[in-house]
């Protein structure tokens, strides 16, 4: 039994700097894997979640963004200090991703047997010397039926603009999942699917962690998703991490007020059921954030403190929440 | 009482013509032999997923389709989709929110202007169109800085309550809301719901409201219809639906549960002959590969097409055991 994280993210802070000024995009983001997990980061739009899966792979462009503090370890490394050839060599083989958009991932000019068997072909070069390319077509086609592709032959010859969303995204993922990575991120995997097709890559998802142990790190706007598929769930906000929780308790007793707020949102009840609790307002604007906790203009409970002074990430219940509701100098 | 129909939709079909210059033209089903009905003060939600047809049936009943076959009845009164007079007197009526808020909105217009048009359109005196724009986007929850703006500078949430506005300015009876919230955040769309729901009530408005989202549709509709490429499978009341899914379809859309093993068809292929479930289908039976079947009608007043409740004597529970 292992207990090292895979990827353990400490403290990490990013700011975008652009001639108009600083952004603070990320602040002091910790968060690990676990071998075999699957972990959820779940924020509304702008929380900087994408931000963060782009940080862990060195995606992003610098400038404008900039590592100003923490670290992001794998397996012992701290891939914030790597140079960019030995970033290039983990990519891929260690650590894969899948973008939001998976129609962007792909070349659209060739077929998506060409660019599917480029990438195994990458793998059997670093781990076998180079097979041959009967082989990889081979691993290919079982990887592709393995994504319940119904005729994977004649997807193969196909372009990516004659398949559907659902089928790109899962060419995509088949093609970071056919180098084998250690870890996979995966940014809004189920977006634009229909909910039947997005159960169902869910379904795959859990099974491609059971058949090859690969850690997930799923990045969702989801909540209830991500509860289904993840063992342990982070909430982001305003580029903090408010909330880390197992999978279930989330969804059933989430702690932090914002994570209560994304968790009554979510509709449930029947037509004459009361109206939905939803906060007031939409996520703040990260160039001009208020002081104190970032979410206390839209917190229902909030406490004096809470305008005054960020609370820190703390430990309760076995589970972590940064919020003054649950610190241990809470007045009330 | 049967003029308590706002809308009835009788036997439906769209079919288009595909294939390439030269291939041999194919023809896709888009709606095939559709019907229900929706009453006034009521919501119609219309399930599917990807290529059901609901966008199609949409599209007709404002007029952007026309309908190979069946009928349309709006008010009583059929729709002659040939007299482009009767089309516009259904447009009249009639409004629609469509899926992606960025690509239905001109961008080029002030939020104002966008609005205006619809007014426009419909030969609306314009000196009560200030007012109108106003009174709508106050009813839409529209911040009144937002009339001004682009839509490239409106959040998503503002986008879709602009496509309400628009739709709503000049009063409808029916309003069309195409997965009006499927590309919001949870939060936003909670916020858009919420506006959905408060509208209707003040309005008196009929919505059609479809979704792929079985949470959505059972905050928001009395009815609900399940279509599986171009086939109603199941229609009746939401309750009843959510909690004795009749028809192995529906079953299958509203079951959560993640499974590790056994590893299914992804996308959905419907069968060529017999019913159109029959190849998906667990409970499948002999005669599904036989015929599509007809609509039976459950003791609850819902309609299931699948064989398995041809005798009535079966109940959705005990076809539930057939899985």
């Amino acid at each position: 039994m292992e207990h090292a994280p895979l990827l353990r993210v400490e403290d990490l802070t990013v700011d975008f700097v652009t001639l108009d000024g600083k952004v603070r995009i990320l602040d002091q983001v910790s968060l690990s894997v676990m071998p075999g997990e699957i972990v959820g980061i779940v924020g509304e739009s702008g929380s900087g979640k994408t931000t963060l899966g782009l940080t862990l792979l060195r995606l992003v462009d610098s400038p404008p963004a900039k590592i100003r503090a923490g670290s992001i370890v794998y397996k012992g490394r701290n891939l914030a200090r790597l140079s960019p050839r030995e970033m290039s060599a983990l990519r891929g083989s260690e650590l894969g991703i899948v973008l939001q958009e998976s129609v962007e991932s792909l070349n659209p000019v060739y077929t998506v047997g060409f660019q599917l068997t480029e990438a195994a072909q990458v793998w059997s070069k670093r781990e076998h010397d180079g097979v041959g390319t009967s082989q990889i077509k081979r691993r290919v086609v079982a990887l592709l039926e393995e994504l319940c592709i119904s005729n994977p032959e004649a997807v193969m010859n196909r372009y990516p603009h004659e398949l559907s969303g659902g089928m790109r995204k899962r060419v995509a993922i088949a093609m970071a999942v056919v180098q084998n990575p250690r870890l996979l991120i995966l940014d809004e995997p189920t977006n634009g699917l229909d909910a039947y097709v997005q159960g169902r890559l869910l379904d795959l998802l859990r099974s491609l962690n059971h058949t090859y142990g690969m850690s997930m790190l799923i990045i969702t706007h989801d909540l209830e998703l991500a509860a289904r598929v993840c063992d342990r769930v982070y909430v982001m906000y305003a580029g903090r991490i408010l909330e880390c929780s197992g999978a279930r308790e989330i969804l059933d007793s989430p702690l932090h007020p914002y994570t209560q707020a994304l968790v009554s949102a979510i509709p449930s009840g029947y037509v004459d059921s009361p109206a939905l609790e939803v906060p007031l307002g939409g996520p703040p604007e990260l160039g001009s954030l208020p002081t104190g906790c970032k979410f206390h203009p839209r917190c229902p409970k909030r406490l004096e403190i809470c305008a005054l002074e960020e609370p820190v990430l703390t430990e309760y219940l076995a589970r972590n929440v940064k919020c003054w509701l649950y610190a241990e100098r809470q007045t009330t | 009482m049967p003029n308590d129909k706002l809308l009835e939709v009788k036997q439906l079909s769209v079919h288009f013509r595909q294939g390439s210059l030269f291939g041999r033209k194919q023809v896709v089903k888009a709606v095939d032999n559709v019907s229900f009905s929706i009453r006034r003060d009521e919501t119609l939600g219309l399930a599917g997923e990807t290529g059901s047809g609901k966008s199609t049936i949409a599209k007709v009943l404002v007029g952007l389709y026309t309908p190979t076959a069946g009928r349309v009845a709006f008010m009583g009164e059929t729709v002659d989709y040939s007299n482009r007079r009767s089309v516009r007197r259904l447009r009249t009526s009639v409004g629609i929110v469509f899926q992606d808020p960025t690509s239905s909105l001109n961008p080029r217009l002030r939020v104002r202007d966008i609005i205006r048009e619809a007014l426009v359109s419909a030969h609306v005196a314009s000196s009560t169109h200030d007012g109108a724009i106003r009174e709508t986007a106050q009813l839409v929850g529209l911040r009144m800085g937002a009339l001004d703006s682009y839509p490239r500078q409106l959040s998503g949430g503002e986008k879709q309550r602009v496509s309400l506005a628009r739709a709503l300015v000049v009063p409808k009876k029916l309003l069309v809301l195409d997965e009006p919230t499927s590309s919001l955040d949870v939060s936003v769309q909670a916020q858009v719901l919420n506006t959905l729901r408060e509208v209707k009530k003040q309005l008196k408005l009929s919505y059609l409201f479809i979704s792929h989202d079985m949470n959505v549709l059972r905050y928001m509709s009395n009815r609900v219809g399940i279509l599986f490429y171009g086939k109603m499978l199941e229609i009746g009341d939401t309750k009843a639906v959510n909690i004795q899914p009749a028809h192995p379809y529906t079953r299958d859309l509203l079951s959560k549960e993640v499974s590790t093993s056994g590893f299914q068809l992804l996308e959905h292929q419907p069968s060529e002959t017999g019913c159109i479930y029959s190849r998906i289908c667990p409970s499948v039976m002999n005669e599904c590969r036989m015929s599509h079947p007809t609509f039976f009608t459950l003791p609850d007043g819902r309609q299931v097409a699948c064989h398995l409740y041809r005798d009535r004597t079966v109940s959705p529970n005990e076809g539930r055991c057939y899985s």
